[in-house]
């Protein structure tokens, strides 16, 4: 089933891979690779978005989930066969197993098996993910997938988070509708494909601004980290998540890159779709525009608009779910703000579990004091990636958003951050390692080699 | 200088590598130890399985009563039990209370005293038990 349930996600990212395409139109190898990894968030993502309609339009969900699959493989089949010539190009030039020689690809798959191995033994003990797996996310595709005209009732859910948007959950379903069953994998590969574009994306992005070694080394870190694997395989929205700002949030280096206008289109796409995937991705899209505006204004005027036409579908969805589907968040209730921004103790309470959990997080050692202590022996690259201070701004504003939710909290806050802090660190993580190995020395450059700001080839 | 240099990215490389086998052999450890114990959601979805099967396919909503409903019971509602069975009964919304005509009451393995209340809330009803505490209610 875990097989069967991958070759019914693959319909949806061969339709990411191609709007990514339509959108960006580049065809070279780089572009095409980071085109590859956005394949999966941008297709479950707009699937789920189309879903949702759908289901909303009182259609079955089942009809939908064919139409899908039938337009994806015909369009494959029809891409594919028209491009022929230059997928083999791609992929001859791609020459994998010279690879093998440069030392960082076999570190870094070594990375990737120890990311597996722990994915698959926490997911062999918890088959239905965490808590809030089956509290909020799979409850929820349960409900759309087996609930015929009483879908909706997952909103009157007495517990968990029933105003939570529902991509996760409307993916799931549509997966398990082209199974024919629920079945547990489903989730479980959905999760694994999104945390596998993540590692691809940070890989992508950096062999983009920075080659190849520093791409491998960036991956390598990340996929090291236990809690990656333990968010992946939990069937929460986090990991899913993190993928999202990493992808949005990334494509601000290719734009700086290539200078292409039409990447803040993606960019935009990306980020709405973070906030149909959690709460959390609202605040992202709000910071991630204030990122574009400021390219604007400086750069060049029309990535706003381009970067807005992008968010506006999902945008759309969102509006539309929060105002007629989902009921108010528990955040909203009534309760007096000001009040609890007057106290001082609260602010040290998040700052002081903020830096704690900030600082414990890693495989044991610190994650944080690591990479402060490599990028202290390292240093700055001579050519650092352009944009890179704008990925920043994104991160510290995320960061801002995250301690006034908290601050506004009307839950208790010990409580509040002792279930949350680690999980919102998180989402920030793959994006805080791309935008430091963007800027440091890459292990090219420390061996003296003259490799500048192209990739090794 | 240059020379070290070159040097820190393969240690920080072997440093994550060497980290993160050990967290997988730690993870390795327990469960080993694990592997023969049922995670409990999946206990959970065994327990509720016949109880799906004797409800009425057209039934979306049903009610739910546990020993803290009980008037004179000590004990506090269990939000995690709670969960664990709207989980395990999704797409049926469970919705505390008697207001139902079907009803889940999982009163556990405490000695609750709980038909008295049945009888004199509900009147005419029927009562079915399906082992660990979980019964199925349905109010005429």
């Amino acid at each position: 089933l875990i097989v069967l349930s991958f070759l019914a996600l693959l319909p949806r990212i061969c339709l990411g891979f191609f709007l990514a395409h339509f959108i960006w139109r580049s065809a070279e190898g780089r572009h095409l690779l980071v085109k590859s990894f956005l394949a999966a968030p941008l297709g479950i993502g707009i699937s789920s978005l189309a879903g949702f309609l759908w289901l909303w339009a009182g259609l079955p969900l089942m009809a939908y989930a064919f139409v899908e699959t039938g337009i994806a493989i015909i369009l494959t089949a029809c891409l594919g066969w028209l491009n022929h010539k230059a997928i083999l190009e791609f992929c001859k030039k791609m020459d994998l197993f010279s690879h093998w020689r440069n030392i960082w690809f076999p570190a870094a798959m070594a990375g990737l098996l120890v990311f597996a191995a722990e994915f698959f033994m926490s997911a062999w003990q918890n088959p239905h993910g965490r808590v809030d797996a089956w509290v909020n996310w799979n409850v929820a595709a349960r409900f759309i997938y087996a609930g015929g005209d009483a879908w909706t009732n997952t909103f009157l859910r007495i517990h968990g988070l029933p105003d939570y948007p529902l991509l996760l959950a409307m993916s799931n379903s549509i997966t398990w509708s082209l199974l024919g069953r629920e079945s547990i994998r489903g989730p479980l590969v959905l999760c694994l494909a999104l945390a596998f574009s993540t590692f691809g994306l940070l890989f992508s992005y950096l062999n983009l601004v920075k080659g190849r070694s520093q791409a491998w080394l960036g991956l390598l870190i990340l996929a090291t980290q236990p809690i990656v694997a333990y968010h992946a395989m939990n069937q929460l929205a986090d990991s899913p998540l993190a993928a999202y700002f990493l992808a949005s949030g990334g494509l601000i280096l290719v734009y700086f890159s290539c200078e292409d206008r039409q990447v803040a289109i993606l960019s935009g796409l990306l980020a709405g779709l973070s906030a149909w995937t959690k709460n959390e991705g609202l605040g992202f899209m709000i910071v991630s525009g204030i990122a574009w505006g400021l390219i604007a204004v400086l750069y060049n005027k029309s990535v706003f608009r381009s970067y807005m036409t992008g968010l506006a579908v999902p945008l759309l969805v969102v509006i539309l779910f929060k105002t007629f589907l989902a009921p108010q968040s528990g955040l909203f209730t009534e309760h007096n703000p000001v009040a609890l921004l007057q106290d001082v103790e609260r602010y040290w309470l998040i700052l002081g579990t903020g830096m704690i959990t900030l600082l414990r997080f890693g495989n044991g050692v610190s994650l944080l004091a690591v990479l402060g202590i490599y990028a202290l022996l390292v240093g700055r690259s001579r050519q650092p990636a352009k944009g890179i201070w704008l990925v920043m701004t994104c991160l510290v504003l995320q960061v801002v958003t995250y301690f006034f939710i908290y601050l506004t909290t009307p839950y208790d806050l010990t409580w509040h951050l002792s279930r949350s802090a680690d999980r919102l660190i998180y989402h920030l993580v793959p994006l805080g390692i791309l935008c430091l190995f963007s800027w440091l020395s890459t292990p090219d450059e420390l061996k003296g080699f003259e490799q500048g700001h192209a990739p090794h080839h | 200088m240059k020379f070290h240099k070159s040097y820190v990215p393969l240690s920080l490389a072997f440093l994550s590598l060497t980290l993160g086998i050990f967290h997988v052999w730690k993870s390795w450890e327990v469960w080993k130890e694990m592997r023969n114990t049922q995670d409990p959601t999946s206990s959970m979805e065994e327990r509720i399985s016949p109880v799906l099967d004797n409800l009425p396919q057209n039934v979306m909503m049903v009610g739910y009563v546990d020993a803290s409903s009980v008037p004179g019971s000590e004990t506090e509602f269990d939000q995690e039990e709670f969960d664990f069975l709207q989980y395990s009964m999704a797409p049926i919304l469970l919705q505390e209370g008697l207001e139902h005509p079907w009803i889940i009451g999982n009163f556990g393995d405490e000695d609750v005293l709980f038909e008295p209340w049945l009888d004199e809330t509900l009147g005419e009803y029927e009562i079915q038990h399906f082992g660990y505490g979980i019964y199925l209610i349905h109010d005429r």
